[in-house]
């Protein structure tokens, strides 16, 4: 079952990535309110003459295990955040995850976008901070950097732990707007509570493809739509099939 | 190396190794692969080990920077030489001592790591209830609903609840069992197949932060 169901995926995305390729229409994708909110959350940096900070979250720079979607969604929100930083010439302060195996990677991505713009003049070293291997050290880290260098918008995408709830309490505290989603469903509850715009589960993924702008990149969500509608009818098959009692199937679908 | 080049070898590492742990995780066992996906594996551990020593000397630059930009007598000065003092002696015990295994390496630890984590866990408790008192407030259905639903979960959950009103108990397992694990499981699913699409577009390489920096490369 589990192999039928990647190589639907996996055909689905293909399908959809050739369809975008060749200019052929896409599904409607909704808008995400935090992904709007962004630029809102720059413009208002450039308005206040604060900083913009983005983390990705304690294990946020983590290339294996779960964690990796979260951490390229991520990174494709830190380039669209960079780049809008550079066009308004926004002080940017990044701070890189305690597990840093990501680091050069986001290292890339800034100075690129500020390239992409033609402000690589304006991009420094110093905008990306590591505070250590320890979570607890990182969120204190990052809390420091928020009051010292007076933020005004607090970006946190990517994967968090309970270090997220204190990165967000002390943006809260010193009137910064705070932007942000996991994918970690035990960590929601805090950027439910304590962001202005956030993004819930699957909406982080949607928000690095969206942001990216390139309709190769957006289509992986229809194929990702497919995924879920198929979820869906396997559980409302699997609802039918129990209540009829059919064990054999219900064995099959693994339920 | 041509910039076609720089691009192509790392799209053909990059696929060759996800087609090989994907045939590993699906195929029966074969201990040839199993060892292939050990090595992957053993070789991420090592490039998040250098990874490290990068982020040490990001922080080493940043803090000596500021102390040699504004003085060690500045406000500044003070917290960044503070840093780099705990950053070599913890360093140099874990090196002097033979790791961080030893008795001096967690007398250290003990007294200056784990106060300052358990005074941050503390705090944590007190913005929960301040963000639980902001998220809670009657003001739109799905706060109401929040409030609702965690009051009876508390009251479930301290000796006073059932204790006055035997029902409460029944209600908060079944917010616990039902709406709690179906909300979960459908989140879980929709980061899943975020994850899978995300992995599925690296390998077909239309991932735009991946190919932003192959193409700046």
């Amino acid at each position: 079952m589990d192999l039928v169901l990647f190589a639907i995926m996996a055909i689905t995305t293909y399908i959809y990535i050739k369809r975008a390729e060749e200019g052929k229409k896409l599904p409607p994708i909704r808008k995400i309110p935090a992904v709007d909110a962004m630029e809102e959350g720059i413009g208002r940096a450039v308005e206040t003459g604060g900083m913009v900070h983005f983390a990705s979250g304690g294990s946020g720079g983590r290339l294996s295990s779960q964690y990796l979607g979260m951490v390229i969604a991520s990174l494709n929100c830190l380039a669209h955040v960079a780049k809008l930083c550079a066009r308004y010439e926004v002080p940017l302060v990044v701070s890189a995850p305690s597990r840093p195996e990501a680091l050069p990677l986001i290292e890339g991505i800034v100075k690129d976008s500020y390239r992409a713009e033609n402000k690589l003049e304006n991009f420094s070293r110093d905008m990306i901070r590591f505070y250590g291997r320890d979570t607890g050290a990182y969120a204190q880290g990052i809390c420091g950097t928020l009051v010292r260098e007076n933020c005004s918008c607090n970006i946190n995408i990517g994967a968090w732990h309970t270090d997220c709830l204190l990165v967000l309490a002390a943006a809260r505290d010193i009137g910064a707007m705070n932007i942000g989603g996991t994918g970690r469903w035990i960590m929601m509850y805090a950027f439910a509570m304590l962001a202005d715009y956030c993004m819930i589960a699957g909406e982080i993924y949607a928000a690095g493809a969206l942001v990216s702008g390139d309709r190769g990149v957006i289509s992986g969500l229809a194929a990702e739509d497919v995924g879920k509608f198929i979820s869906l009818a396997t559980v409302l098959l699997g609802l039918v099939f129990a209540a009829i009692s059919l064990p054999t199937f219900i064995s099959f679908i693994g339920l | 190396m041509s910039a076609t080049v720089r691009r192509i070898i790392p799209t053909i590492i990059t696929t060759v190794v996800a087609i090989l742990i994907i045939v590993e995780y699906f195929l029966p066992p074969i201990s040839i692969l199993g060892e292939i996906k050990g090595s992957f594996t053993s070789w991420a551990v090592i490039i998040g080990a250098f990874t490290l020593i990068l982020g040490a000397v990001y922080l080493i630059r940043f803090h000596g920077l500021k102390i040699i930009r504004q003085g060690l007598g500045s406000e500044d000065g003070i917290f960044s030489s503070i840093t780099l003092i705990v950053l070599v002696l913890f360093v140099g015990v874990g090196f002097l001592f033979g790791g961080t295994g030893t008795p001096e390496y967690t007398l250290i630890y003990m007294n200056i790591m784990k106060p300052i984590a358990s005074i941050t866990r503390g705090i944590c408790f007190f913005y929960c209830i301040a963000a639980a008192y902001r998220a809670f407030k009657l003001d739109t259905f799905e706060a109401s609903a929040m409030l609702i639903a965690g009051v009876i979960y508390s009251l479930r959950q301290i000796p006073i609840g059932p204790a006055s009103f035997p029902p409460i108990e029944f209600l908060g397992d079944w917010i616990l069992t039902y709406p709690n694990v179906g909300a979960t499981r459908g989140g879980i699913v929709a980061v899943a197949f975020g994850s899978i699409i995300i992995a599925l577009r690296t390998l077909y390489n239309k991932e735009s932060s991946i190919k932003m920096l192959a193409e700046a490369a």
